[in-house]
């Protein structure tokens, strides 16, 4: 016969010999390594970064991952982007008329099947005195060319939304003219248009087809000083963008998955060890003290079972504020008593009248020390269970709470995504990635712990293995 | 029933670190209305002996070999269906250790005991409960038990309920494990006195196994001494208790305490070996007194004069 | 040995409530029911009976593992009743306890050194290397050799005769000046009984430690101690020295009791043993006056079922029964 106790590393043993409880640990690895990924692939302050929207200006908005592509076999457009280095670019000083001409010409192929999303101009001009004069025009492969912009440009660092700028759109409108021949088009969507095969449909969305080829934008500056220059960027946003693809912020959902990992992984995890110790110890106090302090008990848990947990979490971070680890405490707080305690209650009760712990009393150990060092270790692979049973619950809390508004405003967590998708219209437009790729991932980290529990029910239930 | 004749009966379970050889060609005899007790400490074998004989098996043995015949016919060979309905329970039954706590604690014990003869024999249940009823009587116990529950019995009655189940069907043999283990010596008493009464009304064969030398002598003809899976020493329980010839058994006897007289109590230092590996000459040789270098051949089973045998280098 | 007292009972009572439910009257089981105790400095006593006749509850009562119902107990002059566990810590140093489970009487997380440790931590053995000189002499004593092989083990790797020795180690480790050792052998094996018997008188003699000796094996306590007290149904009903009682019992219960206990004596198949049928009473509700006379085969219609017999000294010996049959 041999009770003895389980170690934690004979625990981890056992969850690995069998099936479920090794591959929910693979996949436990896994989201580590995720969250190691994370710190390394983004090591800027992913915090500011993530309510900053000029730090992703160069994604696209709302693009879905690039293996569509592969999946379902078309052919949507990555996002394109010249940069000051693409564009070839020179430039002449004619000291008689007092006037600097610099000449940009940047081309790219577009080969996709689909149209781009957005189009903007970025122009970094320098001048001295007077503003300069900038014409921008977008020749197309089958030779038409359309003036976009012709003017003054008076910041150094402009911007040209060519997808929603209203001047560009009347022009582009009148580009459009020339082919649908005075037929009414609905919308004008320039990055439609202007990849268009030349037809009378080339307006429409749904009937244009993408006009295969090489692009070329010229951009033409007239200055007044010598020093006077232009650099410029073009990006040609795409649909698809990344592992993740992007939210309506533009945001790289990659990064917010790989940073909402530890932090999913953490709240659940410390929720739920907070939860488990704190469960187990009072019932072990319960057990070992008896008497009154195991009435208060019973009744703290009656009372706390019937206390409204939603409405005082909402109203606790109405008052202070949502912070993510402050919602934790309040959940932790609010679930200190539970059927935990009463399981580990009537372990605690059966391990007290064990001889080795009446032994104890007599050679004068006190209460306490027994609770911890003769107690609670019978107690920890029925904690360990908990724990991982309890994670999950915790994980699936938090994304529930963030759905119902109770975000921290900080720090990107997955059930923050899934509740900023819903927000964003995913559901209703159809932006997939953004609520099935968090909500899988919540779901298959819930599995991963549900099977390790599985594995451990052979601990926790008193079973003899061998004879 | 004529004779139970045991010959070289190996029992080897397949464990985690091995082969455990825990009953090791054993041989012994026993005959009608006599009682063999089967003695040793606690890992020696004597269980799985009991659980050979019933051909109760965990799923791990490695083997079971031998020769077991029961008037002639051998058990071992016999299929389980033929074993099932011929011999186990009807011919040959057993009292297990902790019988008494693996009673059903939702059924009425008459129920209980009724029920074996309704499933396996086919008795309809007045005539099944009426047989119930009859055993019960025949252990002393009173009429209402029957409509009981376990759980209103002390440690005796169960006992004794546990003894009825084992007789019900008139075995020629029961085998009894440590049948009063957890029970006061008062009640162990009562319980021997029963298991005399039987042996006397019925004829009944006791192979009787237990580590308590005096409980032991309540029943005994004759005892075998197992030590590490082997029978060192089988004879009457006048020659064994009053003349003992094995070591073994001569340093058990003096290790238990008598009431009535006087004697210096010896104890048997060291360990009974590991019986994965056991030692290859003779098992008890590490803790024996009177170890020779002979004893590092194995012994052999010697007869001696007065019918007796011993597996000792002091004796051949 | 001394004259000096060193424990003594006044009628000591522990009754534990069974409580009835919220409308039922509130029941107890009166496990101890008035038992005047003496043990005098290295005395060994037996305390002898079935189980359920209180033998265990009055050890650990007089231990203070529980607070009694009623009555008193003193150590070495002073009334320990009712103090609490902070003012008990002196006596928890003098009087140890050793069980009977060698399986379940280790903490299974401690290493042997580490469970020999915790009583000298408890009492404020601060210097580490002072403990280890002691822990090490312990397990040399109860003859667990070579000591540095099994400081380092866990209880699960030792077989119970040596889980027993570690017990007994544990036991002494404080030098205490009283024992309670409730059937520490029952549970090992034959052979190693006596071995372990035999360690505990040797060190008993060597330290002059006071032994209360529970046990239903009358036969090993004749091997062990002087005097035995015999108890049923929660009270003491023969006391005396050992040989004697064995010899000449007074009580019927004590005559049962021996007659009950086998020699290994081959004669004995031929015969039925005289034991009275029966079971020791129900201590919720025990029957009025003598607590045996349902069973007793001497039973005095009329007095033993009304009036309780006092224990009183028979002759000179120190003998004592509680049996209206000497009254």
């Amino acid at each position: 016969m041999s009770t003895r106790p389980l170690t934690p590393k004979e625990i981890l043993k056992e969850i690995l010999r069998t099936k479920s409880g090794l591959i929910g640990v693979i996949i436990l690895v896994l989201m580590v390594v995720l969250s190691i990924f994370a710190v390394i692939y983004t090591p800027y302050d992913i915090v500011n970064a993530w309510n900053d929207p000029v730090f992703w200006q160069s994604n696209p908005r709302l693009a879905a991952p690039e293996w569509i592509n592969i999946i379902a076999g078309i052919n949507l457009p990555k996002t394109i982007i010249l940069g000051h280095n693409n564009f070839y670019k020179s430039e002449y000083y004619v000291q008689i008329a007092g006037l600097k001409y610099v000449n940009l010409r940047g081309t790219f192929k577009f080969q996709y099947d689909y149209f781009p999303s957005e189009l903007s101009l970025f122009l970094k001009v320098n001048y001295s005195n007077k503003s300069p004069l900038v014409k921008v025009t977008f020749v197309r492969p089958d030779g038409n060319m359309v003036t976009l912009y012709e003017g003054i440009v008076e910041s150094h660092n402009s911007v040209i939304y060519i997808s929603t700028d209203p001047k560009i759109r009347k022009r582009i409108r009148t580009f459009l003219e020339k082919f649908t021949k005075g037929e009414e088009a609905y919308m004008i969507y320039p990055e439609i248009i202007l990849f268009a095969k030349p037809d009378r449909d080339m307006w429409d969305a749904d009937k244009a087809r993408v006009l295969k080829g090489t692009y070329e934008l010229r951009i033409e500056m007239v200055g007044y000083n010598p020093t006077d220059t232009l650099e410029a960027k073009l990006i040609v946003y795409g649909r698809v963008y990344g592992l993740v693809g992007t939210d309506d912020l533009r945001r790289d959902l990659l990064v917010g998955i790989a940073w909402g990992a530890p932090i999913t992984l953490a709240f659940g995890l410390i929720a739920a060890v907070l939860i488990s110790v704190i469960q187990v110890l009072l019932g072990i106090i319960s057990a070992w003290f008896g008497g009154i302090i195991d009435e208060a008990i019973q009744r703290l848990s009656d009372i706390l079972l019937v206390l409204p947990f939603l409405p005082i979490v909402i109203l606790i971070s109405f008052i202070y504020g949502v912070d993510i680890w402050r919602l934790l405490l309040i959940v932790v707080v609010l679930s200190i008593v539970g059927s935990t305690t009463k399981v580990a209650r009537s372990i605690a009760l059966q391990v007290k009248s064990e001889q080795y712990v009446e032994a104890a009393i007599s050679y004068g150990a006190s209460g306490w020390r027994i609770i911890f060092l003769y107690i609670f270790p019978r107690l920890l692979p029925y904690t360990i269970a908990n724990i991982v049973m309890v994670t999950p619950s915790m994980i699936f809390l938090e994304a529930a709470l963030a759905l119902i508004g109770l975000i921290d405003p900080r720090n990107p967590t997955w059930g923050r995504i899934i509740a900023d998708a819903y927000d964003g219209g995913a559901a209703v437009h159809g932006y997939w990635w953004w609520i099935l790729i968090p909500a899988s991932l919540i779901i298959l980290v819930a599995s991963a712990f549900a099977m390790i529990g599985y594995s451990l029910d052979k601990i926790v239930n008193p079973r003899l293995r061998e004879r | 029933m004529k004779e139970l004749v045991v010959n070289s009966l190996k029992l080897y379970y397949r464990t985690r670190r091995g082969t455990v050889r825990a009953v090791d060609e054993i041989s012994f005899k026993l005959g009608r209305g006599e009682t063999l007790s089967i003695v040793g400490e606690s890992g020696c074998g004597k269980s799985s002996t009991a659980y050979a004989l019933m051909r109760i098996l965990p799923r791990n043995v490695k083997e079971l070999s031998g020769s077991v015949k029961l008037d002639g016919e051998e058990l071992l060979d016999m299929d389980e269906e033929t074993f099932r309905k011929k011999i186990r329970w009807k011919r040959i039954s057993m009292v297990f250790q902790g019988a008494m706590n693996a009673l059903n604690p939702v059924m009425k014990i008459g129920y209980q005991i009724a029920e074996p003869l309704m499933v396996h024999e086919g008795m309809d249940k007045s005539e099944a409960l009426k047989a119930a009823a009859k055993v019960l009587k025949d252990v002393l116990l009173p009429e209402d038990v029957m409509e009981k529950y376990q759980h209103q019995l002390s440690g005796g009655m169960k006992q004794r309920v546990v003894i009825a189940m084992a007789i019900i069907m008139n075995p020629d043999i029961v085998i009894l494990d440590e049948p009063t283990s957890a029970l006061d010596v008062i009640v162990q008493a009562n319980l021997m006195n029963l298991l005399k009464k039987l042996k006397w009304e019925r004829g009944l064969s006791y192979i009787f196994i237990t580590h308590d030398l005096s409980l032991a002598s309540e029943l005994s003809d004759r005892l075998a001494v197992m030590y590490a899976g082997k029978i060192v020493e089988i004879g009457t329980a006048e020659d064994i208790y009053k003349d003992p010839l094995h070591p073994y058994t001569n340093l058990l006897i003096s290790s238990v305490p008598t009431l009535r007289s006087e004697k210096t109590l010896k104890h048997i230092p060291g360990s009974p070996p590991d019986l994965v590996n056991p030692p290859q000459g003779c098992r008890f040789m590490p803790r024996c007194p009177y170890a020779k270098k002979v004893c590092n051949e194995a012994p052999t089973m010697i007869r001696m004069e007065d019918g007796r045998y011993v597996m000792c280098h002091l004796y051949g | 040995m001394n004259d000096m007292k060193l424990l003594v009972t006044k009628d000591l009572r522990m009754w534990f409530s069974i409580s009835g439910g919220l409308f039922k009257k509130r029941r107890w089981l009166r496990a101890v029911d008035g038992v005047n105790l003496e043990l005098k400095e290295g005395e060994t006593l037996t305390l002898a009976g079935e189980s359920g006749c209180g033998k265990t509850t009055l050890g650990k009562t007089i231990l203070r593992l529980y607070k009694p119902t009623s009555g008193k107990i003193i150590y070495k002059g002073r009334d320990i009743t009712n103090l609490n566990n902070k003012q008990l810590k002196w006596y928890r140093r003098e009087a140890q306890v050793i069980h009977q489970d060698p399986f379940s009487s280790l903490n299974p997380f401690f290493t042997i050194f580490r469970i020999l440790e915790e009583p000298l931590i408890i009492h404020n053995f601060k210097d580490k290397d002072e403990r280890r000189e002691i822990i090490f002499r312990a397990l040399e004593e109860v003859k667990l050799t070579p000591v540095e092989e099994f400081v380092s083990k866990y209880p699960h790797m030792l077989s119970g005769g040596q889980r027993q020795r570690v017990v007994i180690a544990r036991a002494l480790i404080l030098r205490p000046k009283f024992i309670v050792a409730d059937e520490p052998i029952s549970m090992l094996d034959a052979s190693i009984r006596v071995e372990i018997l035999y360690l505990l008188k040797e060190l008993q003699k060597k330290y002059g430690i006071t032994f209360l000796y529970i046990t239903h094996d009358i036969a090993t306590a004749k091997y062990f101690s002087e005097k035995i007290a015999i108890m049923y149904a929660g009270k003491i009903v023969e006391r005396g020295r050992i040989d004697k009682i064995i010899s000449e019992p007074l009580h019927p219960y004590t005559e049962a009791l021996l007659a009950a206990i086998p020699d290994p004596d081959p004669s004995n198949r031929f015969k039925l043993r005289e034991v009275p049928s029966g079971e020791p009473p129900n201590l919720v509700n025990p029957p009025p006056g003598c607590r045996f006379w349902p069973r007793c085969p001497k039973f005095i219609k009329g007095l033993c079922d009304t009036k309780e017999p006092k224990l009183v000294s028979i002759g000179k010996e120190n003998r004592e029964v509680a049996c209206h049959l000497y009254s």
